[in-house]
């Protein structure tokens, strides 16, 4: 009996013990799943970071690029707005001096007044005839002022100039937005805004033989970061010029498709080659010559869109085009993205 | 036949000329129409009406926007110069491309390139300068010299080569050595020596070559010989050497490599005509003139010696009084 209840008593320390090891073990699990979790964790937070970091380097990157373009962009309304205020600047000069003439010839009415009083008969025949000329003189430069049209030509370029210094200041605030860092902070964007400040800041990627078509209406917001938009349009845009060496259209049209903004890029270019259509949007892949681009555009522009929910999808005909479409979810007043 | 101290006499001050402004651009319009108040400027927004224009009031330069839609100002400044060839062409070029610069200086033959923002001053002194090679001087034909002037051509006047380029040379003799006197030469200097010595009516280089640069020798050639025609030899166009060469070295036309032998059979040939009808009619030099060279002067770019030659060269130009 006492040898049964002793066995039975050591089967269960045996059952205990294995227990508590079985439960050691997996506390230890636990803590080392949870040191995991918080060492991917910390991990997610760096990658994050960095890819931030990346978005806003090549984003700098791509404005480098186009400095030459964008200096270009600025010194044209500039140059203008000066050559103008230079013109208008000589205009006043010369108008000046036609107040001068009017001057004079008011100073030279005056005279005979002063011999009025003194004057015989032949005196004042005189004066009749020299009051005459004078008359003449007066109405000659009164005419000559009024008949000018320095003071309406000046307005003119004046105006002109503000039109200039007004297309400056956009480009400045073009730029201002594209480069901001600031970014954290989603807000309701306007897709066609977006896309217009891409194209103003691109404007010297895109030379004359390429025809722009605009198709885009009134379109509801999305909620991103402005000048990630940007980013992802210029990469798109650019990308769409350098694949149309001679003639092309770039066709850039929005539409609402559901819960959804949809923009397509679709150019005339080159198209993508099967063998190269898998890699377009891996990191550092490019096809232009060295130094021309770091291979980064698509990269960042597929990872900006994802992050918001979006996708990117390619359709592509070799030597007839390409035609990239960028999907975004409607973004809504309280935050909220639809998604 | 030539007299060598002959040069062509430079024309009287710049007279007040017609001048039609191409331009579907408001503010190019009123920014010209006011700085070069001082001459006649008809207004045209309509690139089909401008040729006619530009004949109809015997304008003296053209100065077209590089685009008037719906026509390009090329093909405006190509009309204008069939219908109206005593029409100096300016072309005001706003981000140009290297194929609109090559078609400026080949179809077109533009007098300059304006590149936007222009410079009050230097467009001013351009509108003067156009002026001046309108009014100044005879129309040159383009009709190609009689078999006898070719004749002429070929025993008295030789096409100076400058290129490093063994098949550029090879290519260029096997198509010009039949028709002209040909020299090469692998510098500037080596060729100046062969035109002190000899009549040269035309010149093919690279301007901007690997071991050489003669964008500084071809401006002061220009400068002080503008009856001398340059033709240019690039294998990528460069935008702003294309518009320096057009301005400031008056290149006649330039040749892309690898070179064409029908291109530079035709290149070759409209040079040296173009250089026989100036020998006849000295002042029609004038409408070729350079601007003066922006940045550092021409002078402290080259060796002294080296600009004192070329200032030195012989005209050869005909004497037009002593012919008469």
């Amino acid at each position: 009996m006492d040898w049964t209840l002793l066995f039975l008593l050591l089967i269960a320390l045996a059952a205990i013990v294995q227990l508590w090891i079985a439960l050691n073990n997996q506390r230890r699990q636990t803590l080392s799943a949870n040191f995991a979790v918080e060492e991917a964790q910390q991990e997610l937070d760096r990658l994050q970071a960095a890819q931030a970091q990346t978005i806003q380097v090549t984003k700098l990157a791509a404005l480098g690029q186009m400095i030459a373009g964008v200096a270009r962009e600025i010194n044209a309304p500039l140059g203008f707005a000066q050559g103008n205020i230079e013109v208008v600047g000589e205009m006043l000069a010369e108008y000046r001096s036609l107040v001068q003439l009017y001057d004079a010839a008011v100073q030279h009415c005056l005279q005979p007044v002063d011999l009025l009083f003194s004057a015989d008969k032949a005196s004042l025949d005189k004066l009749v005839k020299f009051v005459e000329e004078a008359r003449r003189k007066l109405f000659e430069a009164r005419a000559n002022l009024e008949n000018s049209a320095m003071v309406s030509k000046a307005e003119v370029l004046l105006d002109d100039s503000r039109g200039a210094l007004g297309q400056l200041s956009e480009r400045a605030l073009s730029i201002k937005e594209f480069a901001r860092t600031d970014s954290d902070a989603p807000v309701l964007t306007d897709i066609g805004e977006r896309v217009d400040n891409a194209l103003a800041l691109a404007q010297s990627r895109l030379p004359e033989r390429i025809k722009l078509v605009r198709q885009i209406g009134a379109l509801p917001k999305v909620r991103s970061v402005p000048g990630d938009l940007d980013q992802v349009f210029l990469a798109l845009i650019n990308n769409a010029a350098a694949a149309m060496e001679g003639e092309g259209t770039l066709t850039i049209s929005g539409k609402q498709a559901g819960d959804r903004i949809e923009v397509v890029f679709e150019d005339t270019g080159s198209g993508i080659g099967d063998d190269i259509l898998p890699k377009i949007f891996e990191p550092f892949f490019t096809t232009r010559p060295r130094g021309e681009g770091a291979g980064l555009g698509l990269t960042i522009a597929h990872r900006i869109v994802s992050g918001l929910g979006g996708s990117i999808q390619v359709k592509t005909t070799p030597k007839h085009g390409s035609a990239f479409s960028v999907s975004l979810p409607l973004g809504s007043a309280d935050g909220s993205d639809g998604r | 036949m030539a007299a060598d101290e002959v040069k062509p006499a430079r024309p009287a001050e710049a007279p007040a000329s017609r001048i039609l402004l191409v331009t579907a651009e408001a503010g190019v319009q009123h920014a010209l129409a006011a700085l070069l108040r001082e001459h006649q400027v008809i207004v045209c927004a309509d690139p089909d009406a401008a040729a006619a224009l530009a004949s109809k009031h015997d304008v003296d330069t053209v100065i077209c926007s590089q685009r008037v839609p719906p026509l390009t100002g090329i093909e405006v400044l190509r009309t204008v110069k069939r219908g109206h060839a005593r029409g100096m062409r300016v072309l005001l070029s706003d981000r140009p491309e290297g194929r609109l610069l090559l078609d400026a200086m080949n179809e077109v033959e533009v007098f300059r390139c304006v590149d936007l923002p222009w410079n009050n001053a230097a467009m001013r002194e351009l509108a003067n300068a156009a002026a001046r090679g309108a009014r100044a001087t005879p129309v040159l034909g383009s009709d190609p010299p009689t078999p006898d002037e070719a004749a002429d051509l070929k025993r008295h006047v030789a096409l100076v080569v400058i290129d490093n380029d063994a098949d550029a040379q090879q290519r260029l003799r096997d198509v010009l050595q039949p028709h002209y006197t040909m020299h090469f030469a692998n510098d500037f200097e080596r060729a100046l020596m062969f035109m002190e010595q000899h009549e040269t009516g035309a010149l093919i280089c690279a301007p901007r070559g690997r071991r050489s640069d003669l964008v500084t020798p071809l401006k002061a050639l220009k400068q002080s010989h503008p009856q001398v025609t340059t033709i240019a030899i690039d294998a990528h166009l460069d935008v702003e050497l294309a518009i320096e060469l057009i301005n400031e070295a008056q290149v006649f036309r330039l040749l892309r490599r690898p070179l064409h032998p029908t291109a530079c059979r035709q290149y070759a040939d409209a040079a040296m005509a173009r250089y026989w009808r100036i020998k006849q009619n000295p002042q029609a030099a004038w409408r070729f003139a350079a601007a003066p060279a922006r940045g550092p002067r021409v002078p402290r770019q080259l060796p002294p010696g080296l600009l004192n030659r070329i200032r030195g060269l012989p005209g050869r130009l005909v004497d037009a009084d002593a012919a008469v």
